[in-house]
């Protein structure tokens, strides 16, 4: 972001051309322009020229740490000073550059942003995350009844999870939408993910509840060889989106077995009962045999599957209906 | 047990990551195959035991399970009830070969009956 528009235009072709099309660049003369493309796509960085009209370089970085904190974003000035420099820094800029007058400098100034992104590409935002962190992140959204849009990306695929008052409306993950979408960006091997506010999805996708999206992940994601053609090639998974699962009923209790959500489940003390004796089976297979956590057990009858899930700290059953649900005999 | 089920049970390790399988006929001795030290024949045993009691909690509750599978971060147990009452179980390696066959040996089994 720089008001000076020809310098803009002078450096995009030319990081471009460094980057041998590595880099995607967006330019930006005004902060409003810049928040406009934030908000649009997932960027891994951004310079700030800090000579700006209105609103200079050290308050914008200041507003876009607090509105975007796994942001990596480089000062840039003509007139450096060690004033500037710290106020830059500490502002949540990582690199403070002075802007360079001759192509010697410029690439200089490349190769510093280049290693800035790619340190960020090998570590990620805020360190790499493993799929078990991005479904806390949701579960804690959900079950905080929170508003939230959570942008996840890796090298290969971006994508959105939009949640209002903690139930998941929207999922977008390159060309994929809806569940299928949402189950791409869970079985993301590692990645990246930042939460922004809420804003209105541009569709509604998901109407099944969290609680089952995540079981569902889970269960893809264990059932997903690594060779699977599915996942290794980006490609969206056929339990993703060939399911045509129809929820029964749901009951997450906490793990004194206290109901805390229900939908559906006439016999609610039946199944807390019946979440216990999982739990303590699962203790006795896991003194039987050496198979480290429990995380689930799934049950598939005639016309239905149920998964139930015991933690500590959570209880949780859900029943769904579907075509899929019994073995072809 | 008859022959060709244990002709089909001595398969079911032809996947890398079965860990071993049980198969339990009405009135008769569970046949146990071990294929891992980790998961010797004893412990394989109980488990099936342990299985089969779960078998009767769950359909208690209202579910008549066909199949059920319990997963672990290092293994997964799926046991597979026949209207005969033969209960067939077997521990693999998640995201193994092995789990890649699990859909085919569970219809297998149900087909032998």
């Amino acid at each position: 972001m720089d008001d000076e528009k020809y310098f803009l235009e002078i450096i995009r072709p030319l990081f471009t051309d460094w980057s041998q099309n590595r880099w995607r660049i967006e330019v930006a003369t005004s902060p409003d322009q810049a928040l406009e493309i934030l908000k649009a796509r997932p960027i891994d960085l951004i310079v700030v020229d800090v000579n700006m009209p209105v609103l200079d370089g050290g308050q914008f970085l200041t507003l876009l740490t607090r509105r975007y904190p796994a942001l990596k974003k480089a000062a840039l000035t003509a007139l450096a000073t060690e004033e500037k420099r710290s106020t830059c820094l500490a502002n949540g800029a990582e690199l403070f550059i002075e802007k360079p007058g001759t192509l010697e400098g410029l690439k200089s100034a490349f190769a510093m942003l280049d290693e800035l992104v790619s340190w960020k590409t090998q570590t990620g935002f805020q360190g790499m995350l493993r799929q078990v962190g991005l479904q806390d992140v949701i579960q804690m959204e959900c079950l905080g009844r929170n508003s939230s849009i959570l942008e996840v990306n890796d090298q290969t695929v971006s994508g959105r999870i939009y949640i209002q008052d903690g139930r998941l409306l929207h999922a977008v993950a390159g060309s994929l939408t809806g569940e299928a979408a949402f189950q791409k960006l869970l079985s993301l091997p590692g990645g990246a993910f930042q939460l922004q506010p809420f804003a209105p999805p541009p569709a509604r996708t998901l109407d099944t509840p969290w609680e089952f999206l995540l079981l569902e992940a889970a269960r893809v994601h264990d059932e997903s060889s690594p060779k699977s053609p599915e996942l290794a090639g980006g490609q969206e998974s056929p339990s993703a989106d060939g399911r045509a699962a129809r929820l029964m009923e749901t009951l997450i209790c906490s793990g004194q077995g206290a109901p805390l959500y229900q939908w559906q489940c006439p016999d609610a003390a039946g199944r807390v009962d019946l979440l216990q004796a999982i739990s303590h089976s699962a203790t006795r297979l896991g003194q039987l045999l050496p198979l480290g956590n429990f995380s689930r057990v799934e049950v598939q009858c005639q016309d239905s599957r149920a998964v139930m899930r015991t933690a500590p700290d959570r209880l949780i059953f859900v029943r769904v209906a579907g075509e899929n649900a019994t073995p072809s005999p | 047990m008859t022959p060709a089920l244990d002709q089909w049970l001595s398969r079911c390790a032809r996947s890398s990551g079965t860990f071993g399988c049980a198969v339990q006929l009405p009135g008769q001795a569970a046949v146990i195959r071990s294929f891992n030290d980790r998961f010797p024949p004893a412990s394989l045993a109980e488990a099936l035991g342990c299985l089969a009691e779960s078998a009767g909690v769950i359909s208690g509750h209202g579910l008549l399970p066909r199949w059920f599978t319990w997963c672990f971060e290092l293994g997964q147990l799926r046991a597979v009830l026949r209207a005969d009452g033969a209960l067939f179980l077997i521990l693999l390696q998640p995201e193994s070969p092995a789990a890649q066959t699990l859909e085919t040996l569970t219809r297998e089994f149900l087909a032998l009956g």
